[in-house]
């Protein structure tokens, strides 16, 4: 992320349409994927992002360091997200769900081949421990740097590291697994 | 040394869908529909404080104004009986009234 977030923060509270629609483009993704991690349902992981985003343009001014916009907002979906899993009272042992995408441009056969891996990889992350799917889905799918989702997580680099690898060992022996078995 | 990055690609949200939920965003941020707690409370806040101030200022000069009011004298023992006035200097001047005292007082 290497534009000026604060400065982003600045101008969305001085009015700016434009520095807010920025803003939100450059989080969404990252809203989305803590949402995922925590509630393994795309759709309520859509949901959840886009209430949390809209909460933290409501209270924006609260936000006590703009510099670190992303890590203030990944504690309010994360916030968000588990008062969703309480309030629906879905227990933590359930399988991330399929995700059904809008079709690509592509082919058919690429829109299969996709889906199918896309299927794979649901089942691999939802196996995960929460911290690992986080640490995960915000460095490999969203780009974090460890720096970054250790302040948004609340732990010191090394950890984020640690648990990135055996995210990534464990994701990889899932589909390892998952291809045998077909 | 950490295995490499793995494609999450297929996991993430679409152009469409992500186009979708920013719009979605910023138009329910502009119409204000999620309101904090603390910024309702801050609403209810300002006027609740105001209407408390008044009633304070009500208050305070209310039971302020009797103490501004001069005071009458204090009664003396000769008021509270309501004695003739040369009776009370008697008291006064602590003497038994003299047959003068009584004829010039006399009032018939």
């Amino acid at each position: 992320m290497t534009e000026d977030v604060a400065l982003l923060v600045e101008r969305t509270l001085g009015g700016d349409p434009g520095a807010a629609d920025r803003l939100v483009r450059l989080h969404m993704g990252a809203a989305y994927a803590v949402a995922l991690a925590v509630t393994r349902n795309p759709h309520e992981a859509e949901d959840v992002a886009q209430d949390a985003l809209v909460l933290a343009l409501e209270r924006l001014a609260e936000c006590r360091e703009p510099r670190k916009f992303g890590a203030w907002l990944v504690r309010i979906v994360r916030n968000r997200a588990f008062n969703h899993r309480r309030y629906l009272g879905i227990r933590a042992a359930e399988p991330l769900e399929n995700v059904d995408a809008a079709p690509s441009s592509a082919s058919p056969l690429d829109d299969t081949e996709r889906a199918e891996l896309r299927d794979h990889l649901n089942d691999a992350v939802g196996e995960l421990p929460q911290t690992q799917r986080e640490v995960l889905l915000l460095h490999d799918l969203e780009g974090w740097k460890h720096r970054e989702i250790g302040e948004s997580l609340g732990m010191p680099e090394g950890t984020v590291r640690y648990h990135l690898f055996n995210a990534r060992r464990a994701v990889r022996g899932r589909l390892r697994a998952l291809v045998g078995e077909e | 040394m950490e295995p490499d990055p793995i494609d999450l690609g297929p996991l993430a949200l679409n152009d469409l869908r992500r186009e979708r939920m920013v719009r979605a965003v910023l138009a329910r941020a502009q119409t204000g529909t999620v309101r904090s707690p603390l910024g309702v409370l801050a609403g209810w806040a300002r006027p609740t404080l105001a209407a408390a101030a008044v009633i304070a200022a009500v208050s305070i000069g209310t039971l302020a104004w009797p103490a501004t009011r001069p005071q009458p004298a204090p009664l003396t023992i000769a008021d509270g009986l309501r004695l003739p006035e040369p009776a009370a200097d008697w008291i006064a001047e602590d003497r038994s009234p003299s047959e003068a005292d009584l004829l010039e007082s006399w009032d018939p």
